[in-house]
């Protein structure tokens, strides 16, 4: 387990105080990506059939493979923390699992980033209407498309960034436990950001031509 | 010591039927998005989607084992996030048909604001179909 820092009694305090922290910061992520989609609502109530033209235009089954990575990621990251917790290196195994299976995430995306680019579908000058009946419409619907999958991204290399340094300390550790409830913590972050990913995928891939 | 081995051995098969579960899901998000079933299958994509993220949330994120003021703060944000959507549909979905999105009152005639900011008139379709990028 933890030390104990010297504000708490006994460790179930340490912990429960630890998670309470982190799911306050999680609850900020929800405000934060909350306010972005209800912009996205607004705007395509206003323009449901732009919307959905544009949509039909992005990878959606690389999306679809990408929401199998990043759930195969959350289990593997699931069995890390639930699993036993004597075992240090089991752990490390997994960890490492869920660090690869994200940065594969970040890889097909930088692909399917790269074929975007190659249709022009960047909104800015070098944006390419002719394919749209509604350019405008479908560019403000591609900037809330880079702008949503840019900050997630953002936040899956963060947390591959976080799981990699918390598994190099694992290894090295004499007291692997003492880690308990920094990964616990990472395993929150970790587990939200494929939650909002889950939202992302019908939300701007699936749209219905209305 | 037993007793904890013990409950770490049937989280195992748990953590599968999860995850199985969780695969289900996506299936049926594919053929719900394939299917392409017109006005329902938002609602229908979004339902499934809340359902996978109840799924991690509670059993991945260990939150129906939480104590109280975890659960209170998973649900504030929520809470206020709902309440912006409310309050936000609330404002939209009662202006009346041709209204700018930048203004509360209908607007006379032709407007050179963009077509997309405004909401659509009752009786037209969202944009007219010659809209182009000029101006």
């Amino acid at each position: 387990m933890t030390p104990l820092a010297q504000q708490f009694d006994e460790p179930g305090r340490q912990r429960r105080a630890a998670m309470l922290g982190v799911w306050v910061f999680l609850a900020t992520e929800v405000l934060l990506f909350g306010a972005l989609l209800t912009a996205y609502t607004v705007y395509r109530r206003a323009d449901p059939h732009a919307f959905a033209e544009a949509s039909s235009k992005l990878y959606g089954w690389i999306a679809v493979l990408n929401t199998a990575v990043l759930l195969a990621s959350s289990c593997a990251m699931a069995a890390a923390v639930h699993g036993p917790h004597a075992r240090a290196r089991r752990r490390v195994r997994l960890l490492t699992l869920t660090a690869a299976l994200g940065a594969s995430f970040l890889l097909i995306k930088a692909v399917e980033y790269a074929l975007d680019l190659r249709e022009h579908l960047l909104p800015g000058p070098g944006f390419d209407a002719a394919p749209f009946r509604h350019p405008q419409a479908a560019e403000l619907f591609l900037f809330f498309y880079w702008f949503l999958t840019g900050l997630h991204a953002l936040h899956v290399a963060g947390g591959v960034a976080l799981i990699t340094g918390l598994t190099l300390r694992l290894r090295t550790s004499h007291r692997p436990e003492s880690l308990d409830n920094l990964v616990e913590g990472a395993g929150l972050y970790w587990h939200f950001v494929d939650i909002v990913w889950l939202f992302l995928l019908p939300l701007l891939y699936m749209v219905p031509r209305a | 010591m037993n007793d904890v081995s013990a409950g770490e051995t049937s989280r195992t098969p748990r953590l599968f039927a999860t995850a199985l579960s969780l695969y289900a899901l996506l299936g049926l998000s594919v053929v719900a998005w394939r299917l392409d079933l017109g006005l329902i299958s938002t609602a229908l994509s979004l339902l499934i989607a809340a359902a996978k993220a109840l799924i991690v949330a509670l059993f991945f994120m260990d939150l129906r084992r939480s104590a109280v003021s975890v659960r209170l703060a998973a649900a504030a944000g929520l809470l206020w996030v709902a309440i912006m959507l409310m309050l936000t549909a609330a404002d939209y979905e009662t202006r009346p048909p041709g209204t700018r999105l930048g203004s509360p009152t209908p607007s006379e005639g032709e407007s050179s604001q963009p077509p997309w900011l405004y909401l659509p008139p009752a009786d037209r379709p969202a944009i007219s179909s010659g809209s182009t990028r000029t101006n």
